[in-house]
């Protein structure tokens, strides 16, 4: 294509790619809660986003207080009124026994229904099989348990309550209060608010805040000295988003910046890094592009992993867009870029088999990126022209002594004996220690501290989750668990009970007589009677025990309501193991242990293991196509190299992290594509006999520079990330800079090539060898300053460059040299050759390497790449005999 | 004649009894120097000794129910209730919470706030807490002829308000002698103290009978 096609494509191309994602992006998703990172649709993920987005997670713990006074009643109920009023507030509760009030009401209500099964299983455990049990008998156990229960020190603060309870069946609700926290007194007044909205969403964060800042001012008008603490899902899910987002910011910006100033160094011409600059811009656009269109559903941590493409693109721009400046020639670069960007791209398109959707975007981000970044690149290479990168830059591969190479691998490869996988959730936390420390301490104070093992018992409906709770119990035993259904009889027993009563008409009669030969005075029991009568003649039913269940749940203050939960698709009873004990019978149950971070670690833990398996699949992919396109001997080579580079970062991980997690294998990999990109550059100058291109140096420092920021970053796995990209590249280069010992060393230094030149240190004129390859050479000569160059010093650095040359290929294990004997021709293609910068030599021998009289035909370039002079000379090679005899 | 004499008497009475009740009534928040005088006696902070006998009434049941034991205090261990009738069993009260232990059947008692405040009272009670009972209650004293007082306790706001009408300490000139206190719905509790001993060492079988959380 011509330059003009290739702008207007490239111009269409930018159109297309932001009209998809003007149509497509509001119609995606983008999720950022960790819970939505889980893979699968099972029940357990189920649960845990009920958890976080409509149980646990829209809970926040509260606390009043003023200095060493008490707040106010006043002041509190002002407090009060304003959180009513919001409409982010579903409920509060002050965290003391009157929480429980409502519930309390709901199970006194229905003490008969769900209680008195209970009682009567203490009492008469054959019941329900229909032993004989006469009302006498029932009258008598229910006085003598009262009785005992009178003879009681605790019964002093009870005792109010047995006439309307002669069963004391509201006692079986004691340890009911034990889950209640124990507030100490004296730190104020401590409250439960459930938001009506997610944690995660605006109006489950600032605009609920803006309300409790509100309902505080309220407040104050009673009490001015009113403080005000509180902590919960959404005050960490704020402050880490606008954490991590400011974080972003500095990173991305400072990342940017070091970019371009190392661009800018290196390249000084504004054209080039306009070019690399829209590479990356295309690339990343193109990448989101293929994202939005794949997925309805993005999560915001594949678009800060797959942000690593741009570290993978720009080297790909920097290799294509400076391709004429350096020693390679363009098929090579070319070859090296399509090489190491197809299979690299295949190693991350691989990724879109994974089962797990997050696996899959990153996938799709950073492979579309890639075979986009390589195509933006090739159009944005420049047809010709352009001024060679000095070669300052650039560094010859392979050149350290031989023993380098093994020996680093003996020093850092041990490590890898080290290496545990160790997957935390806390990973992708932003540090928030003064939001900790508010959290922590409010919990001490509620003491919420207390560690019991959690298991929630779950079923379709709520009647679905009591079932399967009975039938755990019936197996498990239900020895020192606590549960709400030591609260709540199933439907079945508390039909049996009533009809059981019912069937005994004259039970009143014969405790009402059991109740006056003991002492009692029966008509005090007037209200349970009452009561009593309308129990037996109610009519009950599923709908009806249902009704009461979800009352319940309701009425439940705070945390507690986790322990009778009703979702849209799921409700469950929440089971409490006693301290270190554990929940048994879990298979063939719908039942699982509660353990949100575990289950989000574990879920890390199935990422990494899966992006391992593929990524191991991937590298065998890419070593075959390494193989086709280079050989085996050199693809393999590369592959090595690039191998044990990441082997190597690895190690070093190991020596520095206590356990290596996803975070280490996304930078291992992307390390590994990077290093192999070197490793190709490394092998084809080597082959050539020129120095690495500098824009493989340029890429070195810039990609050292980057993660060198992101190394700083508060978030640990983005830490871990860069660290262990730092690592990968670091070893890279110590690999392609030592000995490798399987190698076949073609380099000749440039610095003992001129040093070997017969001219002497003063005379010569050559600043740089750029590469030998055949029979061509190619120099630089860089004129002194302030003086204009004229044609017959650029003909006698043609000449040196002729006897670096000959230097370069030694015949029969000797260097030669020779003599310039003659200039043939010599056409000055411009009128007056003025130039500071350097000038680009080429020079070819017109015959292959042999002794007598040799024709070069050379070139001069200017940094345009516009020829200065050419010139045709004879070089004479004293044959040996000659050179002996004059010996 | 007979009439008149009698309304004279039974205004003289009224008279000496006004004039004599003007003297000696006092309450926490002006108490007089007789009831300072009690004040510096008990608040001594040596370990206290005592039997009891508790009487509880309740309005289903036709007969008190009897109590008795042993209450130990000190300022550093809390409060204990020996009960020894109608059984054996311990409460012990500390800032910490509410052990009861009966054999070998122990718990933690008192997660409701009235219960914890009824608890309590008792620890406060016997620590002569006179600040607090300023605070918790109104206050009415009066002293009898013989040097025995009465202090009646009305209960103002909070938990104690929900299950307590009224408490009465009366005492004399061996401290404080009972403990009378009207619950909501008509329930009653009367605890008379007797054989007070106060500086008391206790011994180790003693300590671990009375203060089973000292050895946890």
């Amino acid at each position: 294509m011509s330059k003009r096609k290739n702008w207007i494509a490239l111009a269409l191309i930018f159109c297309g790619l932001l009209a998809v994602l003007v149509y497509r992006i509001p119609q995606v998703h983008f999720a950022t809660s960790v819970v939505d990172l889980l893979p699968g649709e099972n029940t357990e993920v189920e649960v845990l986003r009920e958890l976080a987005d409509r149980d646990q997670g829209r809970l926040l713990v509260l606390r009043l207080n003023a200095g060493e006074q008490a707040v106010s009643k006043r002041a509190l109920n002002a407090f009060q009124e304003a959180l009513d009023a919001s409409e982010r507030v579903e409920a509060h509760w002050i965290m003391d026994e009157s929480a429980l009030k409502e519930a309390g009401g709901v199970l006194f209500e229905q003490r008969y229904r769900w209680l008195l099964p209970q009682w009567m299983d203490k009492h008469y455990p054959g019941w329900r099989s229909g032993i004989s049990v006469g009302d006498e008998d029932v009258a008598a156990t229910l006085v003598d348990e009262l009785e005992a229960f009178l003879d009681s020190p605790e019964a002093f603060a009870f005792s109010d309550m047995i006439p309307s309870d002669p069963f004391l069946l509201l006692n079986q609700l004691i340890e009911l209060g034990d889950i209640l926290p124990a507030v100490s007194k004296g730190d104020g007044v401590f409250l439960w608010i459930k938001q009506a909205d997610s944690p995660f969403v605006e109006a489950g964060q600032d605009v609920l805040f803006a309300d409790l800042d509100r309902a505080l001012e309220e407040a104050r008008v009673e009490q001015a000295d009113l403080e005000m603490l509180y902590t919960g899902v959404s005050v960490f899910a704020q402050a880490s988003k606008a954490g991590i987002k400011s974080e972003i910011q500095r990173l991305n910006l400072l990342g940017l910046l070091l970019v371009l100033a190392i661009t800018v160094f290196a390249v000084r011409a504004l054209s080039p890094v306009m070019r690399i600059g829209m590479v990356l811009v295309l690339s990343l656009l193109s990448a989101l592009a293929v994202v939005v269109v794949l997925f309805s559903t993005v999560h915001i941590i594949a678009l800060v992993i797959g942000s690593v493409l741009s570290g993978i693109a720009v080297d790909y721009a920097f290799h294509l867009i400076l391709v004429d400046r350096h020693g390679l020639d363009e098929k090579s670069v070319r070859k090296a870029v399509i090489a190491g960007s197809v299979s690299s791209a295949l190693g991350f398109i691989v990724l879109l088999a994974a089962p797990l959707s997050f696996l899959r975007q990153v996938g799709a981000f950073v492979g579309g990126g890639l075979v986009a970044a390589l195509i933006f690149a090739l159009l944005l290479a420049p047809r010709q022209g352009g001024k060679p990168l000095s070669q300052g830059l650039a560094f010859r591969g392979f050149v350290g002594p031989r023993w380098l190479g093994p020996a680093f691998l003996l020093v850092v490869l041990p490590g890898l004996a080290f290496l545990k996988w160790s997957d935390r959730i806390s990973d992708l936390e932003y540090p928030l220690p003064q939001i900790k420390a508010v959290d922590q301490s409010l919990r001490q104070q509620t003491g919420g501290a207390a560690v019991r093992n959690a298991y929630l018992v779950y079923g379709e409906d709520l009647m679905g989750a009591r079932e399967a709770l009975y039938r755990w119990s019936q197996a498990s035993g239900d020895a020192g668990y606590f549960h709400a259904g030591r609260w709540m009889a199933t439907l079945e027993a508390s039909e049996a009970c009533r009809q059981f009563f019912a069937a005994r008409p004259g039970f009143i009669e014969s405790l009402n007589e059991e109740l006056e030969s003991r002492g009692f005075v029966s008509d005090a029991f007037e209200p349970f009677q009452k009561q009593w009568q309308a129990y037996l003649e109610e009519k009950s039913g599923s709908r009806m025990y249902q009704e009461a269940v979800e009352q319940l749940a309701r009425a439940l203050p705070g945390p507690l309501q986790s322990f009778v939960h009703e979702g849209e698709r799921l409700s469950w009873f929440m089971v409490l193991a006693s301290e270190g004990q554990a929940l048994e019978h879990l298979s063939d149950m719908p039942i699982m242990a509660l353990n949100p971070s575990g289950l989000l670690s574990s879920s890390f833990g199935k990422y990494r293991e899966t992006l391992e398996a593929f990524a191991i699949f991937c590298m065998a992919g890419i070593l075959l196509g390494l193989v086709i396109a280079y050989g085996w001997k050199r693809g393999l080579s590369a592959f090595v190299v690039a191998a044990f580079a990441v082997l190597s970062s690895l190690a070093i991980c190991a020596y520095l992290y206590e356990g290596l997690g996803l975070f280490h294998v996304v930078g291992a990999l992307l390390a590994f594509c990077i290093s192999l990109d070197y490793a190709l550059f490394a092998l084809e100058s080597d082959r050539s006999g020129v120095a690495v291109p500098a824009s493989v140096s340029i890429s070195v420092f810039t990609t050292l520079g980057v993660f060198g920021i992101l190394a700083t970053s508060k978030i640990p796995g983005v830490e871990q990330l860069a660290v262990t990209i730092i690592c990968g590249i670091g070893s890279a280069c110590v690999l392609l800079l030592a000995g490798w010992p399987f190698l076949r060393r073609r380099v000749w230094s440039m610095r003992k090539t001129l040093s070997l030149l017969p001219h002497g240190p003063d005379a010569i004129m050559l600043s740089s060898i750029i590469k030998t390859e055949g029979k061509c050479i190619e120099a630089e000569y860089t004129p002194p300053v302030g003086q204009a160059v004229l044609p017959e010093v650029l003909v006698e650095a043609m000449a040196q460059a002729a006897a670096a040359w000959l230097i370069q290929t030694p015949q029969g294990g000797e260097r030669r040299e020779g003599m310039l004997v003659v200039v043939q021709s010599c056409k000055l293609l411009q009128a007056r050759v003025e130039t500071t910068e350097p000038v680009f030599l080429q020079v070819k021998s017109m015959a292959d390497a042999r002794d007598g009289f040799l024709m070069f035909r050379g070139s001069a370039k200017d940094v345009d790449m516009q020829v200065l002079v050419e010139s045709v000379f004879s070089v004479f090679i004293p044959p040996a005999g000659i050179k002996e005899a004059k010996a | 004649m007979e009439k008149r004499l009698l309304i004279l008497f039974t205004l003289l009475c009224g008279l000496f009894t006004a004039l004599h009740s003007a003297e000696s009534n006092f309450s926490l928040e002006e108490p007089n120097a007789a009831w300072n005088a009690v004040v510096e006696q008990m608040e001594g902070a040596d370990p206290v000794r005592c039997r009891f006998h508790e009487e509880r009434e309740n309005t289903f049941y036709r007969h008190p129910r009897i109590f008795g034991g042993v209450i130990r205090w000190s300022s550093r261990l809390g409060l204990s209730i020996q009960y020894k009738e109608p059984g054996d069993s311990v409460l012990q009260i500390t800032e910490a919470g509410i052990l009861f232990k009966r054999g070998d059947d122990e718990r933690v008692l008192g997660n409701s706030s009235e219960q914890q405040a009824m608890f309590e009272l008792f620890s406060r009670l016997f620590a002569w807490d006179l600040e607090w009972m300023e605070e918790q209650f109104d206050s009415q004293g009066q002293f009898e002829a013989d040097g025995n007082w009465i202090l009646s306790l009305k209960p103002r706001e909070g938990a104690l308000s929900d299950s307590v009408q009224e408490i009465r300490l009366a005492g004399g000139a061996q401290g404080l002698a009972e403990i009378a206190l009207d619950l909501r719905g008509g329930r009653k509790t009367r605890i008379s103290l007797s054989e007070q001993e106060t500086r008391v060492v206790f011994d180790d079988e003693e300590l671990k009978l009375a203060f089973p959380s000292l050895y946890e």
